[in-house]
């Protein structure tokens, strides 16, 4: 399907198209709710009005439309000589959450991230909540922020011990298939060379 | 060349007579209570906005001035010149920018005196204004409105009048009003709704993406003069999903991480400038 880019504003990533012989307005964040049907008086009143640029580039695609107009919006940046953002200046937005939305975070590190195993993330969605005030004086955050540290701390020493007994149990099993070998050399040097042996790809090194 | 704030004055009278004949068709209808009601409601409610997009918005808050693109122009090349980066004048700059609609403009301009300094918003009594010139709806004071010594208030949007070669000045001048007979504006415009609409829906119905009364100013817009900023909850939906990504460390797209940024800075400009942020859901709340 044929896109037809009519005018943008790469300063916000917005753009007028022409599809399937209707003009849309399409905006970020892109989603069908972001595709408004317009007229030409629109994209007239966009150019004239509202700083909107004329242009004429064909695309074969909404996903291709899309990536334009991203790409239009980062090169803007580039241009004015502003770096990437770095998560930590992005984190600083959380000034202008409010105590639902925050209460809302934590649910989600709780329900979503432990059980990924995302425990890092969900330690630092926690400790960086639990530098603000507004946490700190709310009891129900409050409690929920320590249950989630804990609930970490938990499973990562349910991780420990399941690491101890895939170890263990790989102990054993060197011992139950190379008998005596334990006792000509020690573990650790098994071990040792076991990994020699999966990094080589070989038993020997190569020239042996 | 014609003056449109003149224009809108000169079309009281027309207007005053046209709303006095619609006041008695409501009266002989028995509606008189509701079209009283409707009228003081224009006289009290309404105030100017202008629909503004992020990058705009930014901007307007960091210069202090809201400047329309034939400003913005200007200053760029003569930003340009300084750097010694162009050659070229201010009409072909804007020739290039406007291309096709070049014409329209043209015509436009060539009508009315002062054309390249009006600024363009819209009548506003609540809701989100025609949002597809912008996210954010920026209201003006209701205060400040009143002291715009040159405004006046089209029944439609103004390039609706640019026909083949001309402004249609005829019918432009009989849908324009000057701030006294806004109601009166309004009310002709929606008299076949007024009554049949309940009023926590007038909004939606006097300024929106498919209908609104423009405004037009020749003077300058600065954000002092800003009440309030109007988001939808949608846009409040993406900026906290978007931090919870950035906390995470998983919002890898470089496009909604800039927009981040800029959405961050632009609620500083406004907390730090004192402006109000409105959020409204689907459902007006």
């Amino acid at each position: 399907m044929e896109i037809k880019i009519m005018a943008t504003a790469p300063k916000d990533g917005w753009g007028f198209i022409e599809k399937e012989e209707k003009l849309f307005l399409l905006r970020p964040p892109y989603t069908t709710s972001d595709q408004i049907e317009v007229s030409i008086k629109d994209l007239s009143k966009a150019i004239h009005s509202y700083g909107f640029e004329e242009c004429a580039i064909s695309l074969n695609s909404i996903n291709e439309t899309v990536k334009f107009l991203k790409e239009a919006y980062i090169e803007t940046k580039k241009t004015q000589g502003i770096e990437l953002p770095s998560f930590e200046k992005l984190r600083e937005g959380l000034k202008y959450a409010t105590d639902d939305v925050l209460l809302e975070y934590l649910k989600r590190a709780k329900r979503e991230l432990i059980p990924e195993g995302k425990l890092d993330a969900a330690e630092s969605v926690t400790i960086d909540l639990m530098k603000l005030e507004q946490v700190m004086r709310n009891p129900e955050m409050q409690k929920m922020a320590i249950d989630i540290l804990e609930n970490c701390k938990e499973e990562r020493e349910k991780l420990r011990e399941l690491e101890n007994q895939i170890r263990d149990n790989q102990e054993e099993t060197w011992k139950d298939r190379f008998l005596g070998v334990e006792s000509t050399y020690p573990i650790d040097a098994i071990k040792k060379h076991q990994k020699q042996i999966a990094v080589r790809g070989q038993i020997l090194p190569v020239g042996c | 060349m014609k003056n449109i704030f003149d224009m809108a004055d000169q079309n009281s009278d027309n207007l005053k007579t046209r709303h006095k004949l619609l006041k008695e068709k409501h009266e002989n209808q028995n509606n008189l209570d509701i079209f009283k009601n409707f009228i003081d409601f224009m006289r009290n409610k309404p105030t100017i906005s202008i629909n503004i997009r992020q990058g705009v918005l930014i901007s307007f808050l960091i210069e202090g001035v809201y400047k329309n693109r034939y400003e913005v122009t200007k200053e760029r090349i003569e930003e340009l010149k300084g750097k010694r980066k162009i050659g070229i004048s201010y009409e072909t700059a804007m020739d290039l920018q406007l291309k096709n609609h070049k014409k329209e403009r043209k015509i436009f301009n060539s009508t009315f005196e002062c054309a390249e300094k009006f600024k363009y918003g819209a009548l506003n009594i609540g809701g989100f204004g025609p949002e597809k010139f912008g996210e954010y709806c920026v209201i003006i004071k209701r205060k400040q409105s009143k002291e715009y010594s040159s405004l006046a208030f089209i029944k439609e949007d103004s390039l609706k009048y640019v026909e083949e070669n001309s402004v249609n000045v005829e019918r432009l001048s009989r849908d324009t009003a000057n701030r006294e007979c806004v109601p009166a504006l309004v009310a002709l415009k929606h008299e076949n709704e007024i009554g049949g609409i309940p009023f926590d829906e007038l909004a939606s119905m006097i300024c929106s993406n498919e209908c609104y009364i423009e405004a037009i100013t020749k003077g300058e817009i600065k954000n002092i003069h800003i009440e309030s900023v109007r988001m939808r909850k949608s846009v409040l939906n993406r900026f906290e999903n978007d931090l919870y990504k950035a906390i995470i460390s998983e919002l890898s797209d470089a496009e909604e991480r800039y927009w981040l940024e800029d959405f961050i800075n632009m609620r500083d400009l406004l907390h730090n400038q004192g402006i109000r942020v409105e959020v409204i859901d689907e459902n007006g709340n």
